[in-house]
């Protein structure tokens, strides 16, 4: 039994957050933008614009590698553009939209 | 007076004094002023504006900084005020910046401006500094001053007068960066989404080898200029290689350059950039950290982000705390309250334990993280003009 498994198996209680949920997702990004970008001072709200609220695309860098740790696939390079990077929010469908199939996620 | 560095700052502090009739010197290293903004080709004035997410850009500082930078923003090559996200900078060519440096200085009676002229000591008295002696091009000269203004960037004139100051260790110090230029780059390349794309592309590179170590620590930004992009790679993983033989600037140039051109070997490999070249680089890497003055005032993180208020304000501020830092991609950020400024304080302007011994500028009395925002070109104005005023003053009333 692997130890991810175990520790499942320990806690049925509070199952892990339901991963494909647009607004868990965004919550997820919004809390990375803020905890590792973003790093004091007027936090980001999911529906705020990156690019208003000063997330460089040094920062969007950053969102990407942690979408790929966080979420286990790589977003190829003709689907980083505005209408999936706008916000957290709109990356947050994305990711939704690649978990649930259309297009399967890559071996994470 | 004697006013040591033609940075923003020493521009400012010069025209102010000896545009208030004060007899003043102003001495630089280049055959240009400008400081950071022309030898460092920063390219883009930070800390004129207010941090605010909407809204028109608002000026901080009134006076010199404003009035330069808004005859700044009409010169040749240089555009409107622009925002970045929370905020705005203002975009402009090094060229247009030193031409205007050069149009103030010589319709300024009252400066003389000594180009390509070097501090080679600092005769001190007691508590005073008596003068300064410079070589130039030409020759040596010795500067009788009743008030100095050390707007070296680097406390040269505080360090060599025993005054206290501080220096960060190399480990720690915000990073340099060089800043070059590229033609030919198809314009499609810089949209958000290729961008993004781009700075992956390298990071993926370094990562596999392809690309030097701290290769990827790249930002870009197109100029006016069709097909024309401004590049600044910040210079992580050198402190290494300083040795007793090899001094941090002699690392940073070399391997600035070498990383440029690898770098720019490896763009040519992708279809925007098969044509671009580097068309000049900057005669030196950016400086965002080295020694600075200890003074009577030390400004600190707290400060800065909760907008502190001084009633001997000299300048406001509101640039965020930018740190690049060694083994982090790109900058952290920590801003103020949306809309907030704090203010910079004239006793960060005073030496401590020598009395006509005044700083602006970069080396201001500031901590590590407070000196990440106090540093910026707009800041350096409104300290600039400040210290002429006061370091003027003080040597009125001598």
């Amino acid at each position: 039994m692997s130890p991810r498994m175990r520790k499942k198996a320990e806690e049925p209680i509070l199952p892990s957050p339901p991963r494909n949920d647009p607004d868990d997702v965004a919550r997820t990004l919004t809390d990375f933008v803020n905890k590792h970008i973003m790093a004091r001072g007027r936090p980001i709200a999911p529906d705020d614009a990156f690019e208003a609220a000063g997330v460089d695309s040094m920062g969007l860098l950053k969102i990407l590698v942690f979408v790929e740790s966080e979420f286990g696939f790589w977003m190829p390079d003709e689907d980083l553009h505005e209408d999936n990077l706008a916000s957290p929010r709109a990356l947050a469908r994305y990711v939704c939209r690649r978990r649930n199939g259309s297009g399967p996620p890559d071996a994470g | 007076m004697v006013v040591a560095g033609g940075g923003a700052a020493g521009l400012a502090a010069a025209v102010a004094a000896a545009g208030g009739g004060a007899r003043t010197a102003l001495i630089e290293r280049y055959g240009f002023l400008g400081g950071m903004a022309t030898a460092g080709m920063v390219s883009t004035v930070c800390g004129l504006y207010l941090t605010t997410h909407a809204g028109p850009p608002e000026p901080l500082n009134e006076g010199f900084a404003d009035t330069f930078a808004r005859r700044l923003a009409a010169m040749p090559g240089c555009e409107k005020p622009a925002r970045r996200g929370r905020t705005f900078v203002l975009p402009y060519a090094p060229l247009a910046f030193m031409s205007l440096a050069d149009e103030l200085t010589a319709s300024t009676p009252a400066l003389d401006l000594y180009l390509h002229a070097y501090l080679v000591a600092v005769e001190r008295r007691g508590d005073r500094i008596d003068a300064l002696r410079i070589a130039t091009w030409e020759r040596t000269i010795e500067l009788a001053a009743r008030a100095v203004v050390d707007t070296s960037g680097d406390a040269v004139v505080a360090h060599r007068a025993g005054a206290a100051t501080e220096t960060a260790p190399v480990p720690d110090r915000q990073l340099p960066s060089l800043v070059f230029v590229l033609q030919h780059v198809e314009p499609e390349a810089l949209l958000p989404g290729p961008r993004v794309a781009l700075l992956r592309a390298l990071a993926d590179a370094e990562r596999e080898g392809l690309l030097r170590k701290g290769s990827a620590n790249l930002t870009l930004r197109p100029s006016a200029q069709p097909g024309e992009v401004i590049c600044k790679l910040a210079l992580s993983g050198i402190a290494d290689e300083v040795s007793e033989r090899r001094d941090l600037m002699t690392v940073a140039e070399q391997e600035g350059r070498r990383r440029a051109l690898a770098l720019v070997a490896f763009l040519n490999t992708l279809p925007p950039f098969a044509r671009a070249f580097i068309s000049h680089a900057a005669p030196q890497v950016g400086v965002r950290e080295s020694r600075r003055v200890v003074g009577r005032y030390v400004l600190t993180r707290e400060d800065v982000l909760s907008g502190h208020k001084f009633d001997d304000a000299v300048a406001r501020a509101s640039w965020p705390i930018e740190l690049w830092q060694e083994g982090q991609l790109g900058a952290t950020y920590e801003y103020l309250e949306d809309g907030q400024s704090y203010d910079i304080p004239g006793r960060c302007l005073r030496a401590r334990g020598v009395d006509n011994l005044f700083v602006a500028g970069r080396c201001l009395s500031a901590t590590h993280e407070a000196l990440g925002s106090a540093r910026v070109i707009g800041t350096c104005l409104a300290t600039g003009e400040a210290v002429g005023a006061m370091a003027a003053r003080a040597a009125e009333s001598r």
